[in-house]
């Protein structure tokens, strides 16, 4: 009797477990992006601008590390664009009322409440992470249009503006406030129950639960941390800028998406690492700066940002298993 | 070896002797393990036919290949004198034969009828679902079999009971040859089973062969005209029902060569004299398990026996916390009820699920981080995990199992069964366990590692701990239990200790049940009225579910309008303020100029919901109509040709871009709600390449059209309106295609069961969701009377806020599109009000915020409530 073939397998998915560390793919393409830019263009073989080039990528850098973490547990943050936009307009107003320190912390604090309420939402009332997000996302939105209507406020403070723009040791400011925020991460994840307990919920839920995860406290606690994060970055926008203005944080939500996906962390939770997305915002920054020099439109920036990331989704998907 | 079936037949299946299924040789082997070994035997036309075995006897399996949800590794099947080497579940359907699954297939939202005819509805010459038809067919059904269901009635809302009967009318409907109901008694009770008996002997009696699975003996004997035993994968024999008796089935199905050699048991007076560590008293979990007491001894290892799926599971884990429970738990002589994982490590419980790997392991993580994860607490010093404390607790494990692995660092999916079952054992010995809840913890690994687990429990018992073990290995179960409690209908129903732990008490109990069941059935029958109670109380739980039902005003309304009633009344009190508060302006005017403004929120929501009745979502609806506005202020001009040509070109776009999206969505098996977000993107990019600025040169005819009145009267936005609905109602919804639609969002899986084109269903919907979005695209360039690429923003969420409001589930399968209209309404009222009072139209964003969290949140928490309490 002759017997039929199985189905499949092996073989295909063989090949597939040959893989590069996509953190290491991520600073390739970084090298390679680098050096064409470099090779297109004489002005970014300047140090000044090389530097220019870090500072803005710290500001996306330190959102895209809070958004990794949250990406990592399996969930989502499109909250971050309205929690940088409203730094911003709540420093700036309060720091003239109670000080720089008082200020910027109360405004922490705020950032740290949206964030366990995002939590909480997710938790909780169990709802989707995207859609608790997004309705934080508009809340505040709405809020901080009714505070100010919308206008610009200035909001001078030296010390934010020396993090701004300032150097330490021939480097922005910024970019050791990005490294301090990744050796935080980096720690976190790696060194502590925290970190165990983000990948575990990233990657099985249930069994993290089982197996003793407080998964609830760990939620929490992340998406506390992305919105801490933004914060910062809404804070060094402040600096730079010296006023507030109500859509400074909006490229965040998909550049900081974009900047965890191009990092290699998978969309769908639980596999990635936080140095991956420092390189993902590097090479969005210097794309972003590419594409300018070279008089691409903002719209057509906003489709090459699109596709890029669906491009790098359908990719994933399908060399999944 | 060919094993044939007997010739001799049953009392009623004279009138053919030529069989309508043989099966022959048939070899299936999973993972290396052969689970069903050359199994033949005969299934004659117009006989009721029992499968009878052990767990892991092979029915299951048996049963896959014949309906093609596996392929065999070899033999063939025949079927009405045709051979086969394997089957789809397609074409086993298509030759006639039909199957009633343990599990439900039901799509809980579509009515009765639509789910008995799904995937095969007839329609009407203008492509409507023939409702009539269906309805009237699905009542003859019932009427044949001799109950009562309404077929308008939701599936959802039935009693399980009669679920289980509508799946087998849809098995009916089908008009098989042959008939295999797996389990599909287990939620009947007496009245129904012989209801259901009756109407399966009309289709004995017709010719129809029937295979029948049940775990109740008694059903078996009462029913069946021959009965075949499989055991261990291979067929023992076939025998006429009448002539056969219990202890002689028993006999058939036991007799198993004990091959494995299990570690000694201490003595059974010494152990029952060990101090009790964990004791039960009458402990409940909903439809779970009920009444269970038992007490655990220091040292023992109480085995749960019985077939599959009695309760068994879930005791284990309602011990660690994972379900709610009544009655007591008592540890070392202290309540110490179940609270969660958490608390249950901490009372010094471990627990290995079944099913490693969902709930044991996390696959993906590295061999090191799952041994460490509920460890963490040990190898960290002041917050900060001590590597090379972690290291060498994993090194111990490692070496203390005897774990195979390349590094800690590789993925416990790469491991063997063996090994992975190890390493879902060792991560809870750091925690010192003293009981240890083991399901399944040998299934699927090599002969070599099960002895070696065998051998650890023994171990670990002898060192003060015990163990609750569950094992659909019989053999297993007696080898390794010193007493075992069987559980039969959720209950249990006998424990057997020392020397009555024998196979034949096991599998006595297993498909007897206990005294208690049997007194349990004499009493159900003698006093019928406590099937009633319990049936009344059924009906009350289900009428809490709708407050609405029991208003006698409403219950005569259709279940739709009762769904959205409640909206609507809120509607109305917007309408009723708003109305106030425009009362000295208001005229004709006024209703086409709300008509036209809300009528892109109205298209935009339509579009949305779409979506959200497959399940998804679309985060680039609103990006989408500022690109469709984009591309009308640049394509069109002062002349009507000019102006279809635009109108078409964007319907066109529409279907595109929904074609493109749900292509990726439903092909790739992206979530909608990413890929959309990824779209969004690009759409608002390229409005801004279509139109910098907004502006453009739509013409004044065009606006003045669309927002104007014919006649004076009838504002043309609403007509628009009305049609799109219209289209919706007769073009989508009453057609297969939108039964379809409801279908995959509420039960992909029954739906690709019910042969469904699952994947084009869905691309189907986002196309009509971008038809939609342009419609939505077109009003709203002609109320703002240019393009603008930023105008559609606010659309997406406002859109998905109003569908909420509306009834549509962000779960898919469930709502209607007339709920959207009074969502709409409400929200787009609210905004009006807030304009007209003189507060900040911002505060639009902060309720859609709001109706997004509290709509969404009251929903889930209600499901999951519903869920727990079950």
């Amino acid at each position: 009797m002759a017997s039929l073939p199985t189905t499949p397998s092996g073989g295909v998915s063989r090949l597939r477990n040959i893989r590069i560390d996509p953190v290491i793919l991520t600073f390739v393409v970084l090298l390679l992006l680098w050096g064409f830019s470099v090779y297109r263009n004489e002005g970014f073989r300047t140090v000044n601008y090389t530097m220019l080039t870090l500072r803005t990528a710290s500001f996306l850098a330190i959102v895209a590390a809070g958004q990794t973490l949250v990406v990592l547990m399996g969930g989502i943050d499109l909250s971050v664009a309205a929690v940088v936009t409203m730094t911003g307009v709540v420093a700036g107003n309060l720091m003239t009322q109670i000080g720089q320190l008082g200020g910027i912390l109360v405004t922490l604090l705020i950032a740290i409440l949206i964030g366990v309420c995002n939590g909480l939402g997710v938790t909780v009332l169990r709802l989707p992470p995207l859609v608790m997000t997004l309705a934080t996302l508009s809340i505040i939105q709405g809020v901080l249009l009714v505070y100010n209507a919308g206008k610009p406020v200035s909001g001078k403070s030296p010390f934010l503006e020396f993090w701004a723009k300032e150097k330490i040791l021939g480097f922005p400011a910024a970019a050791w406030v990005t490294l301090g925020v990744t050796i935080v991460c980096v720690v976190l994840l790696h060194f502590t129950s925290f970190g165990r307990g983000i990948y575990a919920i990233g990657n099985n839920p249930r069994a993290a639960f089982i197996s003793g995860v407080p998964t609830t406290a760990i939620q929490i606690a992340t998406y506390a941390l992305c919105s801490f994060f933004s914060a910062i970055t809404g804070l060094l926008i402040l600096g730079r800028t010296g006023y507030s203005s109500k859509t400074a944080g909006d490229p965040y939500m998909l550049m900081s998406i974009a900047a965890v996906v191009i990092g290699g962390t998978s969309i769908l939770g639980g596999r990635g690492k936080v140095v991956g997305t420092i390189g993902g915002a590097l090479v969005m920054t210097i794309l972003l700066n590419l594409l300018t020099v070279e008089n691409i439109s903002e719209s057509v920036r906003m489709m090459i940002q699109g596709g890029l990331i669906l491009a790098l989704l359908i990719a994933y998907s399908v060399t999944e298993d | 070896m060919t094993v044939t079936a007997e010739t001799t037949t049953g009392s009623s299946a004279t009138q053919a002797t030529t069989p309508i299924l043989r099966t022959v040789e048939l070899t299936k082997s999973f993972a290396g393990n052969v689970v069903l070994d050359r199994v033949g035997f005969e299934v004659l036309p117009g006989e009721i036919h029992a499968l009878m075995g052990e767990n892991g006897a092979g029915k299951s399996t048996w049963i896959n290949l014949v309906t093609g949800v596996h392929r065999p590794d070899s033999g063939t099947i025949e079927f009405d004198g045709t051979a086969y080497n394997g089957l789809s579940p397609h074409q086993a359907e298509s030759i006639g034969i039909a199957t009633v699954h343990q599990e439900l297939s039901l799509s809980p939202h579509l009515t009765v009828a639509e789910n008995i005819f799904l995937g095969r509805l007839p329609t009407t010459s203008l492509f409507q679902v023939d409702y009539d038809r269906i309805e009237s067919e699905s009542a003859r059904i019932f009427a044949d079999l001799g109950i009562d269901i309404d077929p308008r009635a939701l599936a959802g809302e039935l009693p399980l009971a009669e679920q289980q009967l509508v799946e087998f009318a849809k098995a009916l409907v089908a008009e098989p040859k042959l008939l295999i109901l797996d389990e599909a008694t287990s939620a009947l009770d007496k009245a129904q089973v012989e209801l259901f008996f009756s109407s399966l002997r009309i289709l004995r009696d017709r010719g129809v062969a029937v295979i029948f699975v049940s775990h109740r003996l008694e059903e078996i004997f009462a029913i069946t005209d021959r009965i075949t035993v499989l055991k261990n994968g291979e067929y023992v024999t076939t025998v006429p029902t009448a002539t056969t008796s219990t202890d002689e089935l028993v006999r058939y199905m036991v007799g198993r060569e004990i091959t494995d050699i299990f570690p000694p048991k201490p003595p059974i007076d010494e152990l029952l004299a060990a101090p009790v560590v964990l004791s039960v008293r009458n402990l409940s979990s909903g439809h779970r398990f009920q009444n269970v007491d038992f007490d655990l001894h220091r040292g023992e290892i109480l085995g749960l026996g019985g077939l599959q799926g009695q309760g068994q599971r879930d005791l284990l884990a309602a011990l660690f916390g994972l379900h709610r429970v009544e009655g007591e738990v008592l540890l070392n002589g202290q309540p110490a009820p179940a609270r969660g994982p958490r608390a249950a490590i901490g009372q010094h419980y471990a627990f290995v699920p079944e099913d490693r790997k969902t709930e044991g392991l996390v696959l993906q993580l590295p061999v090191g981080d799952n041994l460490a994860l509920p460890n963490l607490n040990l190898v960290s010093r002041s917050g900060l995990i001590d590597r090379g404390r972690e290291r060498a607790l994993i090194d111990s494990l490692v070496a203390k199992l005897q774990i195979k692995l390349r590094s800690p660092k590789q993925k416990v999916l790469r491991l063997s069964g063996g090994n992975q079952q190890k390493v879902a054992i060792a991560k809870w010995l750091p925690q010192q366990p003293e009981i240890l809840l083991l399901s399944e913890p040998t299934r699927g690994i090599d002969v070599g590692t099960k002895q070696e687990i065998h051998r650890l429990m023994r171990e670990l018992t002898n060192a003060g701990a015990s163990i609750l073990l569950i094992s659909s290995d019989t053999i297993e179960l007696l080898g390794l239990s010193d007493r075992v409690l069987v559980m039969y209908e959720h209950q249990p129903v006998v424990t057997l200790s020392g020397a009555d732990v024998t196979e034949e008490n096991v599998v006595h109990a297993s498909v007897v049940g206990g005294e208690t069941i049997l007194d349990r059935a004499i009493a159900r029958e003698t006093a019928q009225g406590i099937a009633e109670l319990v049936e009344t109380a059924e009906t009350a739980r289900e009428r809490s579910l709708n407050p609405l039902a029991k208003l006698a005003v409403f219950s005569k309304l259709s279940r739709a309008w009762q769904d959205v009633l409640p909206i609507y009344a809120v509607t109305v009190f917007f309408i009723v303020l708003y109305l106030y508060m425009n009362r000295d302006t208001f005229d004709i005017d006024t209703i086409n100029n709300l008509s036209a403004w809300l009528f892109p929120l109205f298209l935009a929501t339509m579009s949305q919901a779409v979506i959200m009745l497959t399940g998804g979502i679309d985060l680039s609806t609103g990006n989408m109509m500022s690109l469709f506005t984009c591309l009308l202020a640049t394509q069109m001009y002062d002349n009507p040709l000019s102006m279809v040509k635009a109108v078409v070109l964007v319907l066109v776009g529409g279907a595109l871009i929904g074609l493109f999206t749900g292509a990726i969505v439903s092909y790739l098996k992206l979530p909608a709600i990413i890929v959309t977000l990824a779209t969004s993107f690009i759409w608002a990019g390229a409005a801004l390449w279509v139109l910098p600025s907004a502006g453009g040169h739509l013409p004044r005819s065009f606006s003045s059209r669309f927002i104007g009145q014919i006649g004076g009267v009838v504002p043309v936005s609403l007509l628009v309106l009305i049609a799109a609905l219209l289209f919706w109602r007769y073009g989508v919804k009453r057609t297969p295609i939108g039964v379809g639609i409801y279908a995959i969002g509420d039960n992909e899986r029954g739906a690709f069961i019910s042969g469904l084109p699952v994947r084009n269903l869905r691309i189907v919907a986002y196309i009509i969701a971008g038809l939609f979005a342009a419609l939505a695209g077109i009003g709203l360039s002609a109320y703002a009377g240019s393009g603008d690429p930023l105008i559609g923003t606010t659309y997406t969420l406002a859109a998905i806020a109003a569908a909420v409001l509306g009834g549509i589930s962000f779960f898919g399968g469930q709502g209607y599109l007339r709920g959207t209209i009074a969502g709409v309404l409400s929200l787009g009222l609210v905004t009006q009000v807030l304009f007209i009072s003189g507060l900040s139209v911002a505060y639009q964003r902060v309720i859609y915020g709001l109706v997004l969290i509290v709509a969404i949140g009251i929903k889930t928490l209600a499901a999951y409530r519903i869920e727990e309490r079950r």
